[in-house]
């Protein structure tokens, strides 16, 4: 019964606007800085191999760009193993 | 500041994607403000795909251009085309049968800093794009003011926009969210004010309600802000108080429509809220 008013209401998380929002999320960081996905990959690699020079690390380094304000960031989460 | 420390400056209302509503806005800022008794001058800097001596209503009137005056075939004074309405009120009309690249930065500057020793205001229509047009459009201007849409590619044009203004030196930039549903907002149907000044990034200057009575307006060739039943006009006016330094606060949503209340109702309802 509630998920056929979320449905005909548009309750859900997925909502078109919340859609909207994702997309441009990510569309006006690569933007911004004429970066590309695959560039971040990139990036996060060779930040990821400059690391392991010093410390041994644990699965793939995460890439994110994040805005903040009309600043864009890069966001390389490493994570170092544990001893 | 006073409203009086702020007079004299040229504004340039841009978008980069077309359609989002630029010269209607040049339009009725334009009337709205030479309503408040100011003296303003538009310019039409779309040349090749003129549209302001329409929306105006002022296409019978015109008789030169502003190429016609960068190239000496006319003075400023024979183009400017008088408003019908507002005594202050003056359009400087781009050429139609020329294009962007046959004026440059430079002779806008001029044109721009002529009109500015005579009005109060010059408000200039830049074209859509970011090409030759944009540039000559932007030259003169003090201030500028993006136009957008609560609509993922206009949010993304305006952000490129934004960021060649700011680029090119520009402090002062505003942004109007220009044809909004508030009810496709409410029902997550749509961007809401909120969203796109996040992304974004700049001050608000206005957000103007979708509202049919512009399609009728731009029929006859009549400013929007002239109708009192206009929500839209409203809102254009408001733009223009905020431009000469009113606080104005921004115009809550219009009432929901008895669906709405019952949606709204229902909802409450079925969430347990």
């Amino acid at each position: 019964m509630l998920g056929i008013f979320e449905r005909l209401f548009n309750r859900s998380g997925a909502s078109s606007r919340a859609q909207a929002n994702q997309r441009l999320q990510v569309v006006l960081a690569q933007d911004r800085c004429a970066a590309s996905a695959d560039m971040l990959q990139i990036i996060g690699n060779d930040v990821a191999r400059v690391v392991r020079k010093h410390l041994e690390i644990s699965g793939e380094p995460r890439i994110h760009m994040l805005r903040q304000g009309r600043q864009t960031v890069i966001d390389i989460n490493i994570t170092v193993k544990a001893r | 500041m006073t409203a009086g420390s702020e007079q004299h400056q040229v504004l340039v209302v841009a978008s980069g994607k077309g359609g989002v509503g630029k010269t209607t806005t040049v339009a009725n800022v334009s009337c709205a403000l030479a309503r408040m008794g100011l003296r303003v001058a538009v310019v039409d800097l779309d040349i090749g795909l003129k549209k302001l001596d329409l929306i105006m209503g002022l296409e019978n009137r015109v008789i030169y251009d502003i190429v016609q005056v960068i190239e000496g075939e006319c003075t400023l004074k024979q183009a400017l085309v008088k408003d019908k309405r507002f005594p202050g009120l003056y359009m400087l009309p781009a050429a139609q049968t020329r294009n962007k690249d046959d004026i440059s930065p430079d002779q806008v500057k001029g044109v721009c800093s002529q009109l500015k020793e005579e009005f109060d205001y010059v408000l200039v229509d830049c074209p859509a794009g970011i090409e030759q047009g944009f540039r000559n459009a932007i030259a003169a201007a003090d201030r500028a003011i993006v136009v957008t849409n609560p609509e993922v590619s206009a949010v993304r044009d305006a952000d490129r926009i934004i960021g060649m203004l700011e680029s090119n030196g520009f402090q002062d930039i505003k942004l109007i969210v220009n044809r909004v549903h508030w009810d496709m907002v409410r029902n997550g149907d749509m961007l809401s004010i909120e969203d796109v000044a996040e992304h974004l990034y700049v001050d608000l200057i206005g957000v103007i309600p979708e509202d049919q009575y512009v399609v009728v307006s731009t029929n006859k060739g009549e400013p929007i802000v002239l109708n009192d039943k206009s929500r839209a006009g409203a809102a254009f006016d408001n733009v223009a108080r905020r431009i000469v330094g009113e606080e104005v606060p921004i115009l809550p949503p219009q009432e929901p429509s008895w669906w709405g209340r019952i949606k709204n109702f229902s909802r409450g309802i079925f969430s347990g809220h």
